[in-house]
């Protein structure tokens, strides 16, 4: 992506293993686009998946929050996650 | 600018209303050959999902693990409540799911009608899908070539009962097959390009992956390139191993199933 693109990658963490499965790997991205924040989040092993889905607000973070399994399988990642959310929402 | 939930709150049919509103979508359809990543490509994705009339929205392509052919590998966009998102990927894999059964055994579009729902977990999943404004939808499978186990659906949701039924919903699902086309023609070449990246493969790389998806043996591919049979035993066997692959058959589906051999087709 260029310097110049108005979409900025806001968070890449870093792979994070599954407390459960070393060989589970997760990555996280968030992106700025027009219509709010978009969450990309990629696993490898034993499946290959890449899915990415848009929080328009804050609130709509905080309700997948309440019942996501992240927030208690891998608490630093969705402390980052978190943070990094309410720092775009609140510009 | 309206959200996914208020659009969804109105029926097709409303929207449908307006004269202007096919040319209105089928513009903003057309915008998403210039999304610049797939981020870009999930707003685009939005603001079409919108502009058609519907409530939300779901864009996923599945390669389905082959017997010792490289993983199984799938991506999605969820241009809908992302509580759906998360919640769909806690409840299990969504190539498992029924309008996924559905885009695999059908090359037409269906609706929620016409989705057999085989048992419990069936039901389950579309329970689920109809809390997050997918109460009726229109399913468009995407073909993805001949020999190729890839499989790809969009799936359009309303809040209204039987949106996509009818006479009145033809410029819906017009709508909708050219949404589901231009999806796979940006998602054919994201995969195909990050592919070829993550693979480091240069096109001599590519020139032996056709050819070997064209079943030729060593001394074949030999003549046709001008490598010596070992030098392209020997690029094949660095081939599987960066495609994570154990042969060069599994390597050559691998480039197959991700686009990259289309273009020579």
């Amino acid at each position: 992506m260029s310097k110049r693109s108005p979409f900025a990658i806001l968070r890449t963490t870093r792979p994070t293993a599954h407390p459960r499965d070393q060989s589970h790997r997760c990555q996280v991205r968030l992106v700025k686009v027009r219509s709010g924040v978009a969450a990309g989040r990629t696993t490898r092993h034993p499946t290959h998946t890449e899915w990415w889905t848009l929080f328009r607000s804050r609130e709509q973070f905080d309700a997948c929050a309440a019942d996501d399994a992240l927030r208690f399988r891998d608490p630093l990642l969705f402390t980052q996650i978190k943070a990094q959310l309410d720092d775009v929402f609140d510009r | 600018m309206s959200s996914i939930d208020e659009a969804g709150s109105i029926c097709r049919r409303d929207v449908a209303r307006d004269a202007r509103y096919p040319a209105r979508a089928l513009d903003l359809i057309l915008q998403l050959q210039g999304a610049e990543g797939p981020p870009q490509l999930l707003d685009a994705l939005v603001s079409a999902t919108e502009a058609i009339g519907a409530a939300a929205s779901l864009y996923s392509v599945a390669i389905p693990e082959t017997e010792g052919e490289g993983e199984p590998f799938s991506f999605s966009l969820f241009a809908c409540d992302p509580a759906f998102a998360h919640r769909q990927q806690q409840s299990g894999p969504l190539p498992d799911h029924p309008w996924f059964r559905f885009a695999r055994t059908h090359s037409s579009p269906g609706t929620d009608r016409t989705v057999p729902v085989e048992g419990p977990a069936d039901q389950e999943a579309l329970a689920l899908a109809q809390q997050h404004g997918f109460t009726s939808c229109l399913i468009v499978p995407t073909a993805a070539g001949p020999d190729l186990h890839r499989v790809e659906m969009l799936c359009l949701g309303s809040r209204c009962h039987a949106a996509f039924d009818g006479e009145d919903a033809r410029i819906v699902r017009a709508l909708a097959r050219s949404l589901a086309a231009e999806l796979h023609d940006w998602v054919t070449r994201h995969l195909s390009a990050s592919l070829q990246e993550a693979a480091q493969l240069q096109q001599i790389d590519i020139t032996l992956l056709h050819l070997e998806w064209q079943g030729l043996g060593t001394k074949a591919i030999s003549a046709r390139t001008g490598l010596s049979p070992s030098a392209v035993d020997t690029r094949f066997q660095r081939l599987n191993y960066r495609l994570e692959c154990p042969n060069r058959k599994a390597s050559a589906r691998r480039a197959a199933e991700h686009g990259l051999l289309e273009s020579r087709d």
